[in-house]
């Protein structure tokens, strides 16, 4: 277990050198270099321009350059960004927990939503309500981002009016206000995915509730109840948590786009803005800290397999 | 002459299948539409026509009109077809550049394939949408790029499939007696292992179509698609944005047409996984 632990953590952290690396070359090779931006159009003379890589360090070799800010980053500093001015570290860590709250609400809402009618579902198989459940699952399952984020927007802006605030409030401020601000983007990213949850959570449900054990508990005098709801869900979980963990991968695309549409100021908003300004700075320190929350979580799924499904437990 | 009636046979299969049908029934009036709208539609997608701007729809425009009088039909017409492009070209350039890898990784093994393998892990580590808008970003939209990025982020998992499928096949007796008799490692990869591993790979790709079509409408509705004013479903959905009170037509066309062609393609997908390959598609993670 531990060497397993080791070894997921040096394959993150390789992985995380090597994307660094990548966007930090890339963004030296882009049209239009960060010297020429700096120097202004017209003041753009070869002279100035030598002056103003100097300046930069541009003129060192790539590896030297990445080396630097390496040995800066680790620090936690990331530097300033060539757009705002404003120090990177700082601003990513105000943007960060806007977006974790997000995504962190949005799961939350689509297992609320998503793992009981699932249950229900497998429990009532083929009766009106689970095919219903089936249709809109279905169809929600097909249902972008950004047109239920839309359809949010619209929701927010006419039927839901007077609670629906599109000033985001921190939640260490006000939690009715923050909630107010937070909860339709939450919604637009929890429609969705709840309908993949509900599909997975039958179908392992319906798998599950055929297994011998789910017959051992029963002739043992467990009430019919708690064998649906303890034996049988928790030996459906180990799926559909793989599920909710790839899904963190969609989120994160998720996140990008409900900030974009609802003007939340969170790291997927942060990240956009400064593609647009070819701000490499903050896009490589803002990518580092989304890839490597993201690979945090796939590692905590592989973690939680075993936890939660005891069959799991022997094979690892 | 038994491969093609083979492959007949799951056609048919894919259309009798309750969710390849209900697919194809769902993507025919969005096909029917792109071939028979530019002829009845009597108004240019681009054109400017400010006396009509912000009508709802009506006989004289179907779906309404823009901020800018542009008419919405004619301009969901036109932006189908490189809705539709964008992803074929891309899962094509994602199945053929990551097959070629995985079957390289599978067939060399050794420090090839632990290079060729930590590549697809790197890619594996960032989110999808992510990688996509980095490149695009930085290169610019329009169609060749956008069929770049999503197929650079499509790649693993083809990757993936082949070199798990090579490594399997590879060991059978047919291919040990091929490569016995003589055959050069191009021959044999190209006739006795890839048609053991294409029902696997075009699974994928299918699978793959609805996706690549949500991450292209994706990238056009954060403003890195074509270049305007040339129709583009996802940016028509972001323009709605602003006007969803006073114009809430102007969002309904872009949203419904982008979500019937990515429900047609998830039943589609569906219907080609159950009939070809249900184990494969589900081993790999086709979410």
């Amino acid at each position: 277990m531990i060497l397993f632990t080791a070894r997921r953590l040096a394959e993150a952290i390789a992985v995380l050198l090597v994307l660094t690396f990548l966007i930090y070359a890339i963004s030296t090779i882009v049209p239009g270099d960060i010297a020429q931006q700096m120097a202004g159009i017209e003041g753009a003379t070869p002279e100035r321009m030598a002056e103003m890589r100097q300046r930069l360090g541009l003129d060192r070799p790539l590896l030297v350059r990445y080396g630097e800010w390496l040995g800066n980053a680790v620090r936690g500093d990331f530097g300033h960004s060539l757009f705002t001015g404003r120090n990177i570290a700082a601003d990513i860590r105000s943007q960060f927990p806007v977006s974790l709250e997000v995504a962190v609400v949005s799961v939350l809402l689509a297992v609320i939503i998503g793992i009981p009618l699932g249950v229900y579902a497998a429990v009532r198989t083929g009766s009106f309500i689970d095919r219903i459940l089936r249709g809109i699952s279905l169809l929600f399952f097909s249902v972008p981002t950004f047109v239920s984020g839309v359809l949010f927007v619209w929701l927010g802006s006419i039927v839901l009016r007077s609670f629906y605030s599109s000033f985001y409030v921190p939640l260490t401020q006000d939690l009715l206000a923050n909630l107010r601000s937070i909860l339709l983007p939450c919604l637009a990213i929890a429609l969705p995915t709840s309908a993949a949850i509900i599909q997975m959570t039958r179908t392992t449900m319906i798998a599950s509730l055929q297994e011998p054990f789910i017959d051992t508990a029963r002739v043992k005098g467990a009430r019919e109840s708690r064998v649906r709801y303890i034996h049988a869900l928790r030996a459906s979980l180990g799926p559909v948590v793989t599920l909710i963990g790839l899904i963190f991968g969609a989120l994160v695309g998720g996140l990008i786009i409900v900030e974009q549409i609802f003007n939340l100021p969170g790291l997927g908003r942060g990240v956009l803005l400064a593609i647009g300004e070819r701000d490499f700075p903050f896009v490589i320190a803002a990518t580092l800290a989304i890839a490597g929350v993201y690979i945090v979580v796939n590692f905590l799924v592989d973690l939680l397999y075993p936890i939660l499904d005891p069959r799991q437990r022997e094979q690892t | 002459m038994i491969r093609r009636s083979r492959f007949w046979h799951q056609i048919r299969a894919v259309v009798g299948h309750p969710s390849g049908r209900f697919g194809l029934i769902l993507i025919a009036p969005v096909l029917i539409l792109a071939v028979i709208g530019p002829l009845v539609i009597p108004w240019d997608p681009i054109q400017i026509n400010p006396s009509d701007s912000l009508v709802g729809p009506s006989a004289r425009h179907w779906f309404g009109t823009d901020q800018l009088g542009r008419d919405l039909a004619a301009r969901v017409v036109s932006a189908i077809p490189v809705v539709l492009w964008v992803p074929l070209g891309a899962v094509l350039l994602a199945v053929t550049a990551g097959s070629a890898v995985g079957i390289l990784a599978g067939y060399r093994r050794g420090w090839l394939e632990r290079l060729l393998m930590a590549g697809t892990d790197v890619l594996l580590a960032m989110p999808g949408l992510l990688t996509a808008i980095l490149i695009v970003g930085v290169f610019g939209g329009g169609a060749r790029n956008m069929i770049l990025a999503i197929g650079i982020i499509y790649l693993p998992r083809f990757t993936r499939i082949a070199r798990g499928s090579t490594l399997e096949v590879r060991g059978l007796p047919y291919v040990d007696a091929a490569r016995l008799s003589g055959t050069k490692p191009l021959p044999l990869v190209t006739r006795h292992i890839l048609p053991g591993i294409s029902s696997p790979l075009f699974v994928m790709a299918v699978l793959s179509l609805s996706t690549g079509l949500l991450v292209q409408t994706s990238l056009s509705f954060l403003g890195f698609g074509f270049e305007p004013p040339a129709a583009d479903l996802g940016r028509m959905l972001a323009n709605a944005v602003d006007f969803l009170v006073i114009a809430p037509w102007m969002a309904i066309s872009p949203a419904l047409v982008i979500t019937l062609l990515i429900l047609a393609f998830n039943n589609l997908g569906d219907a080609v996984r159950d009939v070809m390959d249900p184990e494969v598609a589900r081993a790999a993670g086709a979410v």
